[in-house]
């Protein structure tokens, strides 16, 4: 199976998400890890799952550099290709639009024609701080808060990318990120 | 209240709400909008008939300015913050500081555009600071120096009032002039992300200026220091060396 994890950061912690994620993948399958900015969309159809992340930026919105190629990323026939996305995003100081950009990517990556996976729910976060979450409602793929609750963001990597890492059997004895 | 300060602002903040305080910051923004959009830099760089290599060295020089005076800023700002009165709510604090750290690479933000642009990065690190970015600077220090704090709530102001309207004014009419996404990181970035700031401060000065009547006129002040100084200083010093370079290759 090929793989390839996009990305878009400011101030990096997508990138390290991004990063490990790679690093957890690269022992079970051919992956590819490239900043959206820097990837050229072409060759995206020639990978079988694609994992698309970035920050929850401005009011609830997309990263500008995912803004930037979304017109790009629509029209890139995906039929028969998997896609799982990942948002981070802040409760404590954007809990009104607490990642949004996670439905913003599911949005953008079905007009590919794409089979999105990776959902998650939302368990375990702060819906006090959010109003347009419920407890337990589903979420599109994998949401962390690096802020408010950082210590969650391994445990929350891990076992997401165990459920992609079972779904695609790639399953090895071994654990799943370094 | 102080015949100085009543003279200063021309009128009285003590009695206003943290909303009428915002209220009013907001009407004195829009005034310098007016200004802005009057004025020769906005002209040159905005206009259909200034040339596109004006417009882009004028940019490119706005960016420079932003390089040399944002770490002054952060790190003055950040250790203004620090003498907020220990009565302040945590969670006001949290913001305050958080907003800092949204801000805190920004300079490096305006320096790879700067050099996107064909800009030297060793140049723009080691240069002296231009007279307008030492004064930007140093008014920001000064807050610090005098402890200052509350008014450096409505010194932020200009800033996140102005920032997301006038880029959001420009992005295309400098896409007109050529300039390519990589050298408009910066202004693409606050066209949308300080509206959010904007919105935030807002929330943060009528909660401080409701808490803390003291802070009242102390906000007021720091906005009218700051627009003493920026942003039109800063622009024209930027416009100045983009004419200066513009004319000697025109030559
Ligand atoms: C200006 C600005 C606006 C933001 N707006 C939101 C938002 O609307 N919703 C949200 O959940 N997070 C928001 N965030 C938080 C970012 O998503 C969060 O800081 C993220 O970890 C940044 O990732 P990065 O380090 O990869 O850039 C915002 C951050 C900044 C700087
Ligand atoms: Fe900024
Ligand atoms: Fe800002």
């Amino acid at each position: 199976m090929r793989l390839l994890i996009l990305y878009s950061t400011s101030t990096r912690r997508t990138e390290t998400v991004a990063n490990r994620l790679a690093e957890g993948f690269s022992t079970l399958c051919d992956t590819s890890l490239s900043t959206i900015e820097n990837w050229d969309l072409d060759t995206t159809p020639d990978y079988d799952l694609v994992i698309a992340g970035g920050p929850t930026a401005g009011q609830g919105e997309l990263h500008l550099k995912w803004r930037r190629v979304a017109d790009e990323v629509a029209r890139l026939d995906m039929q028969g290709r998997h896609v799982a996305v990942f948002a981070l995003g802040d409760q404590r100081h954007h809990g009104g639009t607490f990642g949004n950009a996670l439905w913003l990517l599911r949005e953008l990556w079905e007009q590919t024609g794409a089979n999105i996976t990776g959902e998650t729910s939302f368990t375990g976060y702060l819906p006090q701080l959010c109003p347009h979450l419920r407890d337990g409602q589903r979420l599109p793929g994998l949401l962390l808060d690096h802020i408010a609750q950082r210590r969650l963001t391994t445990p929350r990597l891990e076992s997401w990318a165990e459920q992609l890492q079972q779904q695609f059997a790639l399953q090895t004895a071994a654990r799943s990120l370094p | 209240m102080n015949s100085g300060a009543l003279q200063d602002l021309g009128f009285d903040p003590r009695a206003m709400s943290g909303d009428e305080i915002v209220q009013h910051l907001d009407l004195r923004i829009g005034q310098v909008l007016e200004q802005i959009q009057h004025s020769e830099v906005w002209r040159a760089v905005t206009s259909a008939d200034s040339p596109p290599e004006l417009s882009r060295e004028i940019v490119k020089e706005i960016y420079l300015e932003i390089v040399m005076y944002q770490p002054d800023v952060i790190e003055a700002t950040i250790a203004t913050i620090a003498q907020m009165p220990r009565s302040l709510p945590v969670e006001l604090l949290d913001d305050m500081l958080h907003h800092q750290i949204e801000e805190f690479d920004h300079g490096e933000m305006a320096l790879r555009d700067y050099v996107a642009m064909g800009g030297s990065e060793e140049y723009a690190r080691n240069r002296p600071m231009s007279p307008s970015a030492f004064s930007i600077a140093a008014m920001w220090r000064m807050l610090c120096h005098s402890r200052d704090s509350f008014a450096y709530l409505g010194a932020l102001y200009p800033f996140e009032g102005i920032t997301p309207i006038i880029t959001e004014k420009a992005k295309d009419a400098l896409r007109g002039k050529g300039m390519q996404d990589e050298t408009l990181s910066y202004v693409d970035f606050h066209s949308t992300e300080d509206k959010e700031h904007a919105r935030m401060l807002r929330e943060l000065i009528a909660k401080v200026a409701d808490l803390y009547p003291e802070a009242r006129e102390r906000i007021c002040y720091g906005l009218e220091y700051f627009l003493a100084i920026y942003p039109m200083p800063a622009w024209n010093a930027a416009m100045q060396r983009a004419m200066e370079r513009h004319l000697k290759t025109a030559a």
